[in-house]
C-alpha cells in the first residue's frame, strides 16, 4: 500500500542532537511568487562617512570559547537631548592579548547633526573594557537624561547620566551582582507601575573558561561534525534577575519573590519587557538560545508566571526548542494587537507570532513568507516601517557564530510587508548596504539624519560597525512620537502608542531594550502612507492613563508629555 | 560454521545431488510449492552447505516468510559464496531495510547497484534509504537519470531527494513535469501542493490538493494539508471538516488529530478539542501534550495545563530519539 513520501520531508524535525545549539535541519521552501511591486528603498552605508571606523572587538580570529562568538548590542540613544539620535556600541574583548584588544571599549558618538559622529566615550565617562554584552536605554532616576545599562561575561554597569558625562554607580544601585556570570539581555521597565524603572537582566550561561573542554570534545562541541567551541548545550544555566527601583537612586534584587528568576534551565538571551496581552501589566518575554523561550506574565501583584508553553511562544509549533536569539514587538497585520518576532539558528525559520488575544499567539513565520533563507544565522530583529506605507517591515541582522563556517559573513535581510499578512524578501534589492556581506549580530534602527525614514545601525564581528542610510523614495508621510511622562517614568517606557491614520490604527510600543542586545530611536515612527493628516495619537501610559491628540499634521517628531492633551 | 571452512567448502567440487537438488528447490519455488521447495534447498544444503542456489533460494522464503533474521543469515552466506550476485545481493539489501538496519542496507543495496546499475527497483530502493539516511544529495544524484522517464514512484523519489538536498527550485520545478507528466497521480498533485503550502502560496496549493482529493477519495494526506492551509488562514469551520475527514481515512494519525483540535480550538470550543486529541492522537506524543497544555490553559484548567507541559517536556527527547521518517512504499 503506498504510502505518501512528502509529509516527513520538509517539516519534519530533524532536531541535531549532536551538537551544542538547536537547529531544526530545515530546507528553504520554493520561493514566494513576486508581488511585482518595486520596493522604494535602498540602503547606503554611511559608517565611513559619519567616522565610524573603529571595529567592533569580540573574540579571535579563531573562537575558542562561546563568549566569543556571541558579539555585542547597538544603542540609538539622545544622551544630550537636543533631538538628533547619538549612538552608543557596546564592545566585547579578546582572550588574546594584541592591540585591538588594548584599543576595544565600548563607544559613544554624538551626532553632529550633519551626517557625521564624533567619539565622545573618554569625554562621556564611558571608557570601558571588558566582554560587554547588551545595552539598555532608559532615564532610571527620572531626571530628565537618559541612562545606560550595560551587561558583561562579568560585572555588569550602570551609567547615570549626569549631562552628558556617565557616571558609573553600579555598586550605589545594588547591581553588582557576580563577576562570573554573564549578563545577556536586559530591560528597564516598571513591572510594579509605581513610576519608576525596575530592571530585568537575563543571564546566558555560567561560563569557565578553565573548565570547558576543548572543541570536539563531545556531541556539544562540535556543529555538523567539526570541531567547534563548546555550548551553550552543556555549559551550566543561569538564572534571570530582577530589581526593584527603590527610587532613590537604588534597587533591590526581588528574582526570587517575584518569580521572575525561578529556575527555568533556559540559555537567555533577547528580551523584551511590554504589556503584551493588553491587561495593563508590563509582561517579559525572553528568547532561549537552544532552550525553550519564556513568557512571563505579570500577575499584577509582584509576581510573574511564565505562560510562554500555554500561549504557544515556548517552543517551534513540533514543540522542539529552538536557538532563540533577538526579539521585536510590534504590530505587523495593523489589528492592534502586538506580535513577536524570533530569531534563531541556521537551518531554521525566524518566528513570527502572531497574536490571538486570548487563544495565545501562531507562528506565521512561513505564511508570512519569512522562511526562504534558513541558511542563515539571525540575530537581531526590528519591526520598522522603511517605506512609510503604513505596514511595519522586518529586518534581521546576519552572520554565522562559527569561523569554520564557509559562509561566515552574510547579507543582511529585509523583508517588505505586503499587507495581508505576507512579506517579501528584498534583501537583493535593498541596495548594497543590505547586500554586504558581514557577520553581524547587535542592530538598532533610528532616524539618525531625521529625514523621516528609520537607518540602522549594525554591530559586525570585528569590523566597523554598518550605518546603514535609508535613501526612502516612496514619498509618504511619517509621525514620529517622543514621550515624555509626568506620573508615569519620565522616558514613558512601556507606554503603547496608536496612531490613526488613513484609516488604519498604527501600534507601537516604547522599550529600553529590544532585537539582539540593542536600542531604537527613542521617539516612536509611524509611516502612514498618502495619509494627509493624522487623525488621532493615543498614549497608554504606563500609569495606566490614555491620552488623545487629534489632527496632528505628518511628517514631524510629535511630542507627547503626559497630562498635556486637550480634554 | 566458520566463514573459512565455507570458502574452502565452496572452492570444493559440488556433489551432484546437491546441485539437483538445489534445481528442484527453484523449481518448486518458481511453481509456488514452498514448503517442498524449502525441503530440497535444505535437503541441498546439508550436502553441500556452500550451495549458493540453496542459500539464496531459503533466504528468498525466507524473506517472503517475514523471518527476517533467518533470511539475513542465509543471505550473507550467500553473498560469501558468489559475491558478485545481483539477486542475493539486493534481497539481502530489503532484507536489512525490514530489520530497521539502514547503514547495512544501504551498503548491499549500493553494491547490488553496482552490479546491475539498470536495476531499476535497486537504484530506487537505495535512493530511498539514502534519503532516509539524509544523505539526499546522493539520493538525488542517483535518481537523476530517473526524472525525465522513470515511472511515478521515481518522480516522488527524486522530488523528495531535490527537496531534501536543498534545492527547492529544483523540486519544485520537478513537481510540476511530474504533475504534466502524471496527471491522474494524485500524490503528484498533493506533493506539488505541499511544495506551494510550504512557499506560503496557499491560493495555488488548495486547488492541487482538491484535485489531489479528486482523484484519490481514500488519499487522506490532502485532506489533511487543505485543512492546514485553512487553518493557516483562519478559516476554522472548513479547516475542522476537512481534518474530520483526513481523521476518518487515517484514524490514529497525530498531525491530523492535532489540526482538528486547533480547528476547534480557533471555533472556541477547546474542551472538544481535548476530546479530539485524547481519543485520536497517541499518549506517548510530545506535540500532543503541548497542545493539550495550551487548551487546558484555556479552559482555566491551571494544574492539568502544567502537567500536560511537564509531560511534553519529558516527551520531547524521547520522541525525537523514536521519531522516523515515513519511509516511501519502495522500501516496504
Amino acid at each position: 500500500m503506498p504510502t505518501c513520501y512528502f509529509l516527513a520531508l520538509v517539516l519534519t524535525t530533524r532536531l541535531l542532537l549532536g551538537q551544542g545549539m538547536a537547529s531544526r535541519g530545515v530546507t528553504a521552501p520554493p520561493k514566494p511568487k513576486p508581488s511585482g511591486r518595486v520596493f522604494p528603498v535602498t540602503f547606503q552605508d554611511a559608517a565611513a562617512r559619519a567616522g565610524l571606523a573603529r571595529p567592533a572587538v569580540s573574540g579571535g580570529v579563531r573562537s575558542r570559547y562561546i563568549v566569543e562568538a556571541m558579539g555585542t548590542g547597538a544603542a540609538f540613544l539622545d544622551y544630550d537631548g537636543d533631538g538628533w539620535i547619538d549612538i552608543f556600541l557596546v564592545s566585547g574583548s579578546r582572550f588574546e592579548d594584541s592591540p585591538a584588544k588594548a584599543g576595544a571599549s565600548n563607544r559613544l558618538y554624538r551626532n553632529n547633526h550633519d551626517g557625521a559622529f564624533t567619539d565622545v566615550t573618554v569625554k562621556a565617562g564611558l571608557f570601558h573594557q571588558g566582554w560587554g554584552q547588551s545595552a539598555a536605554a532608559a532615564d532610571f532616576d527620572n531626571d530628565g537624561l537618559t541612562d545606560l545599562f550595560v551587561t558583561y561575561w562579568g560585572r555588569n554597569v550602570l551609567y547615570r547620566n549626569r549631562g552628558g558625562v556617565f557616571e558609573d554607580v553600579t555598586a550605589q544601585a545594588g547591581l553588582s551582582g557576580d563577576a562570573d556570570r554573564w549578563g545577556s539581555g536586559a530591560s528597564f521597565f516598571d513591572y510594579d507601575r509605581d513610576g519608576d524603572l525596575d530592571l530585568f537582566l537575563a543571564n546566558y550561561l555560567t561560563l569557565d573558561p578553565r573548565t570547558v573542554p576543548p572543541a570536539g570534545k563531545d556531541l556539544a562541541c562540535a556543529w555538523l561534525g567539526t570541531p567547534v567551541f563548546c555550548g551553550p548545550r552543556g555549559l551550566p544555566f543561569a538564572r534571570n534577575w530582577l530589581y526593584r527601583n527603590n527610587g532613590n537612586g537604588a534597587f533591590t534584587g526581588v528574582s526570587e519573590e517575584s518569580g521572575a528568576g525561578t529556575r527555568f534551565d533556559t540559555y537567555a538571551l533577547g528580551v523584551l519587557a511590554a504589556d503584551m496581552d493588553g491587561d495593563a501589566w508590563p509582561d517579559l518575554y525572553v528568547a532561549g538560545d537552544s532552550t525553550r523561550s519564556l513568557f512571563l506574565h505579570n500577575n499584577g501583584d509582584g509576581t510573574f508566571e511564565e505562560r510562554g508553553v500555554y500561549l504557544g511562544l515556548a517552543y517551534d509549533e513540533t514543540g522542539q526548542e529552538q536557538a532563540g536569539m533577538g526579539v521585536a514587538l510590534g504590530d505587523y497585520d495593523g489589528d492592534g494587537l502586538l506580535d513577536i518576532a524570533k530569531t534563531n539558528f541556521s537551518d531554521d525559520y525566524p518566528n513570527l507570532y502572531r497574536n490571538l488575544g486570548a487563544q495565545g499567539y501562531t507562528d506565521r513565520a512561513l505564511h508570512a513568507g519569512l522562511g526562504v533563507n534558513p541558511q542563515y544565522v539571525l540575530w537581531s530583529a526590528i519591526f520598522a516601517d522603511f517605506d512609510n506605507d503604513a505596514w511595519p517591515d522586518l529586518f534581521f541582522s546576519a552572520g554565522h557564530v562559527f569561523t569554520e563556517a564557509r559562509a561566515y559573513r552574510n547579507p543582511q535581510q529585509l523583508y517588505w510587508n505586503l499587507g495581508g499578512g505576507k512579506f517579501e524578501d528584498v534583501g537583493t534589492r535593498a541596495g548594497p548596504g543590505i547586500a554586504a556581506p558581514r557577520s553581524s549580530r547587535g542592530a538598532a534602527v533610528g532616524d539618525f539624519d531625521n529625514d523621516g525614514d528609520p537607518d540602522l545601525l549594525i554591530v559586525n564581528m570585528n569590523e566597523a560597525p554598518s550605518l546603514l542610510r535609508n535613501d526612502n523614495k516612496s514619498g509618504n508621510a511619517w509621525i514620529q512620537v517622543a514621550l515624555k511622562g509626568t506620573r508615569s517614568n519620565r522616558d514613558a517606557i512601556g507606554a503603547r502608542v496608536g496612531v490613526t491614520a488613513g484609516g488604519r490604527v498604527l501600534t507601537g510600543v516604547k522599550l529600553s531594550q529590544s532585537g539582539y542586545y540593542s536600542v531604537n530611536d527613542p521617539r516612536l515612527h509611524f509611516g502612514v502612507g498618502a495619509a494627509r493628516a493624522i487623525d488621532a495619537i493615543e498614549v497608554t501610559w504606563p500609569s495606566g492613563g490614555v491620552e488623545t491628540w487629534r489632527g496632528v499634521p505628518p511628517n514631524r517628531v510629535f511630542e507627547a508629555v503626559e497630562g498635556s492633551a486637550p480634554r | 560454521m566458520t566463514w573459512a571452512l565455507l570458502l574452502c567448502l565452496a572452492a570444493q567440487p559440488a556433489p551432484p545431488k546437491a546441485a539437483m537438488l538445489a534445481a528442484e528447490g527453484s523449481r518448486l519455488l518458481e511453481a509456488g510449492n514452498a514448503s517442498a521447495a524449502r525441503a530440497a534447498f535444505e535437503e541441498s544444503l546439508k550436502l553441500d552447505p556452500a550451495r549458493f542456489e540453496a542459500l539464496h533460494g531459503l533466504g528468498f522464503l525466507g524473506y517472503a516468510e517475514e523471518r527476517f533474521d533467518a533470511a539475513k543469515g542465509l543471505l550473507e552466506k550467500a553473498v560469501t559464496v558468489k559475491p558478485g550476485s545481483f539477486q542475493a545481493r539486493f534481497l539481502l539489501g530489503a532484507v536489512s531495510v525490514r530489520l530497521g538496519d539502514n547503514v547495512a542496507a544501504i551498503e548491499h543495496l549500493r553494491r547490488a547497484h553496482s552490479i546491475d546499475p539498470s536495476h531499476l527497483d535497486a537504484r530506487k530502493l537505495l535512493a530511498a534509504r539514502y534519503a532516509a539516511a539524509g544523505r539526499h544529495r546522493e539520493a538525488a544524484a542517483l535518481l537523476r537519470p530517473l526524472e525525465a522517464a522513470g515511472d511515478e514512484e521515481s518522480a516522488l523519489l527524486a522530488l523528495e531527494a531535490r527537496q531534501g538536498a536543498g534545492d527547492s527550485a529544483g523540486a519544485l520545478a520537478l513537481a510540476r513535469q511530474a504533475a504534466s507528466r502524471f496527471p491522474k497521480s494524485a500524490r503528484i498533485a498533493a506533493w506539488l501542493g505541499f511544495q506551494m503550502q510550504f512557499a506560503g502560496r496557499f491560493d495555488e496549493a488548495k486547488p492541487l490538493f482538491a484535485r489531489a482529493i479528486e482523484l484519490d477519495s481514500a488519499f487522506g494526506e490532502p485532506c489533511r494539508l487543505l485543512g492546514e492551509v485553512l487553518l493557516k488562514e483562519e478559516n476554522h469551520a472548513e479547516a475542522r471538516g476537512w481534518f474530520e475527514k483526513a481523521l476518518a481515512l487515517m484514524p490514529g494519525d497525530t498531525e491530523t488529530a492535532l489540526g482538528l483540535a486547533a480547528a476547534l480550538a480557533g471555533l472556541g470550543d477547546p474542551a472538544k478539542a481535548v476530546e479530539v486529541l485524547a481519543q485520536a492522537a497517541p499518549a506517548r506524543d510530545a506535540r500532543v501534550h503541548l497542545q493539550l497544555s495550551r487548551l487546558y490553559f484555556r479552559l482555566g484548567d491551571r494544574e492539568r495545563a502544567r502537567q500536560q507541559a511537564q509531560l511534553s517536556v519529558q516527551l520531547r527527547a524521547e520522541n525525537e530519539k523514536g521519531r522516523p521518517l515515513r519511509p516511501p512504499s519502495g522500501v516496504r
